[in-house]
């Protein structure tokens, strides 16, 4: 028998008792969709998560901070005061022999003030290695990253124009100290206008505060390059040459120190480092590197790590989502199970005919599967046309909603539910297969029939 | 002669209980290729297990049936319902059409079987039917047909494939004198044209001169054979 006249007759006999095929497809749709909006729940969760964590940075990348838990075993300074813990060169360099590492770079933080035209600004300046920039994924959307041989070029963060304000304005009142937040647009162009940077946090007030009444110096800068947006960490920095960030601040150190003290500058190697940042070559790698960064005895920290335990959460959460959905469906199935029974009782006659005059067991084993996987099928398809209506309503009425409630938190393109092309397609072959299950019983008991007696029933 | 189906010692038992029924008790019978063979006796002789035996339908108890040299007793579920679409078209007393189709969609049903395309099997289909002059009843549900057209229907759908036996369970049981000769005439004339086997089980008296041979069962045993004139000139024909 010809594949196309099996399915012309399978449809032909749910076409004949319609108002029992429409119950037991209705049940599929149930089914499916329950599944599918579950899971679509749970993959809106989950792609909501990765947006947030893609925003505070990459993934393959590992921060590294200093042991803070051993403050007893932490360093002492001087009449011992407790000296914050810090990472030293030699730990960096034991980094840089952990294989699969890319890049490695120490950061040096401090704050600056800049002025730039009318407009004044403290900064978070952070040294770093200049070729480390690109490896660390630091994408410019203007100009250019800091080159190795750069001195006082910086490349500012994107949001860097809301750490500068108006001095003036300040002293009218018109914005808050230090911060001129967001607010007006302000006529500042990092890459070309000339911009001059201090440590004396004093710098372009009315009334300089009590210094050593050494005056700092004034260094003109550069600004070469403005980072990427949608970064939350590198937003609101300045990113400087290391080397040279940390000779100007062991120079102002120096220079307001009290002439008894007497300090030494010390070179980069010397300086310890709040934080260091590793890149690993592939994310996979990122777990292993991180626990020899441990190894070593300094905090490590990566995205990779939280993901992977929120993935974990995750798994478990769709798990549940799914299984809450499988119930239905698997009522559904067994639904169409219990209809084509009922077929074979109805229609015991028929099967017993058809095989004297000439069906084989596989024309009649094909006829009831593929009667209950088109009924599965149809199900499945009219199932995903409804899923895709209940997304939308949820991502449209259901978003408003809880936002009115103050659960959107001010994210606008929040997706309640998301479907992916693959989840439809494997719900629509899903489903197609429930009903080639369901119907794999119904379709061996109807060839087991034995044509006589079949023949003999009323 | 060719014999095409020979039956040897056949028994079958039903046991009911503690009783048992002899429905065929050591039957034997050899059938030649072109012959119309009525099977004749009273109700409960057997007459109808016999011929379920010989379509395979039913296993016998003792003995054997070959059918073109083909066990028919030994063969499996996947094999029989390949024999009977190869060898075997069915006439039952009660039609037995399928009440969802057509007259014509009927017909084509053993023909779908064995995976003709729908023009082939269409074409043939309404040859077949109108040789059994139902050419204007082609789209007509069995519940609008009378049980001589339905009968006729059966006729053409046992016929369509051409089988060389053709096995008919008192198909004239349900019908009047003038129809049942109609019909007989039918299967004589159509098995006659495509040098066909006829096996035949009949109660009825108009049905018997078609016969070349009539064989009178009773209680499971073959009592005699009774061989018409027309069944000696074919045999001398064919020597
Ligand atoms: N499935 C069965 N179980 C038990 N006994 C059976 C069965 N089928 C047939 N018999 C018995 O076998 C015997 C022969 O039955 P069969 O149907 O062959 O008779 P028949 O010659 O066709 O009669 P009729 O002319 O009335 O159709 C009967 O006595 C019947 O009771
Ligand atoms: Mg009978």
């Amino acid at each position: 028998m010809k594949i196309f006249d099996i399915i012309r007759m399978a449809l032909r006999n749910l076409f004949r008792s319609k108002v029992r095929t429409v119950l037991t497809v209705l049940g599929i749709v149930i089914g499916t969709t329950a599944i599918i909006i579950m899971l679509s729940l749970g993959i809106a969760i989950n792609v909501s998560y990765r947006e947030q964590m893609s925003r505070m940075g990459s993934l393959n990348v590992i921060n590294v901070h200093p042991n803070y838990e051993n403050i007893n075993t932490g360093k002492r300074g001087r009449n011992d005061v407790w000296v914050e813990p810090t990472i030293s060169q030699e730990e960096l360099d034991k980094i840089k022999q952990i294989p699969n590492v890319e890049a490695v770079t120490p950061f040096y933080q401090t704050s600056v003030k800049m002025e730039i035209g009318k407009y004044l600004g403290y900064v978070t300046i952070v040294g770093i290695e200049p070729d480390a920039m690109e490896a660390l994924e630091y994408k410019a959307a203007e100009g250019r990253l800091l080159n190795p041989d750069d001195k006082l070029q910086i490349v500012f963060g994107s949001n860097m124009k809301d750490q500068f304000y108006n001095p003036k304005e300040m002293r009218r009142g018109l914005v808050f100290y230090g911060y001129g937040g967001p607010g007006e647009e302000k006529d500042i162009n990092f890459l070309e206008d000339r911009i001059n940077m201090t440590f004396d946090m004093s710098y372009g007030e009315r009334y300089p505060g009590s210094q050593t009444g050494k005056k700092p110096k004034l260094y003109k800068v550069e600004g070469v390059g403005i980072l990427e947006e949608g970064n939350w960490e590198t937003a609101y920095q300045a990113y400087m040459n290391i080397h040279e960030l940390v000779k100007l601040d062991q120079e102002y150190k120096q220079q307001q120190a009290n002439p008894d003290q007497k300090i030494r500058r010390r070179k980069t190697e010397e300086v310890g480092f709040q934080q260091a940042k590793v890149k690993v070559n592939e994310i996979k790698n990122v777990l292993d590197v991180q626990e020899q960064i441990r190894a070593i005895g300094l905090n490590a920290w990566s995205m990779a790590e939280s993901l992977e335990s929120a993935n974990k959460t995750q798994a478990v959460m769709q798990g549940v989502l799914g299984g809450i959905g499988a119930i239905s469906l698997l009522v559904a199935a067994i639904g169409i199970a219990n209809t084509m029974i009922m077929a074979i009782y109805e229609r015991t006659k028929e099967i017993g005919i058809m095989k004297v005059i000439g069906a084989r067991i596989k024309d009649i084993r094909r006829l009831f599967l593929y009667e209950a996987s088109m009924i599965g099928f149809i199900g499945g398809v009219i199932g995903i046309a409804f899923s895709f209506g209940v997304s939308y309503f949820l991502n449209t009425v259901g978003v408003r909603f809880l936002g009115g409630m103050g659960m959107g938190m001010g994210m606008t393109d929040t997706k309640l539910s998301i479907i992916p092309v693959w989840l439809a397609l494997s719900g629509m072959i899903f489903s197609a297969l429930i009903g080639l299950i369901s119907g794999f019983f119904p379709a061996r008991k109807a060839t087991k029939l034995s044509a006589l007696s079949a023949i003999h029933t009323e | 002669m060719e014999t095409i189906i020979k039956i040897k010692d056949l028994k079958k038992v039903y046991r009911m209980g503690q009783e048992k029924v002899y429905a065929l008790n050591g039957i034997n019978l050899e059938i030649k290729k072109g012959e119309i063979c009525c099977l004749y006796g009273t109700s409960g002789s057997g007459k109808t297990t016999l011929l379920n035996m010989v379509a395979g339908l039913e296993k016998p108890t003792k003995g054997s049936i070959l059918v073109k040299n083909i066990p028919v007793e030994k063969l499996n579920e996947v094999q029989l319902a390949k024999f009977r679409q190869k060898y075997v078209g069915f006439i039952f007393q009660s039609y037995n059409l399928l009440p969802n189709l057509t007259a014509l969609e009927n017909v084509c049903l053993p023909l779908i079987f064995k995976g003709y395309p729908k023009k082939v099997r269409e074409k043939e289909a309404v040859k077949m039917l109108k040789a059994v002059g139902l050419g204007d009843r082609l789209n007509h549900k069995p519940n609008q047909m009378s049980g001589g057209q339905q009968q006729r229907v059966s006729i053409a759908r046992a016929f369509v494939e051409k089988p060389e036996i053709i096995l008919a369970d008192e198909p004239t049981g349900n019908l009047d004198t003038k129809t049942t000769i109609e019909i007989m005439e039918l299967i004589a004339g159509m098995a006659e044209k495509y040098g066909q086997t006829v096996l035949l089980v009949s109660h009825d008296s108009e049905a018997l001169p078609y016969a070349d041979r009539i064989v009178h069962i009773r209680d499971g045993v073959i009592e005699n054979i009774e061989e018409k004139e027309k069944y000696k000139l074919k045999e001398c024909a064919n020597k």
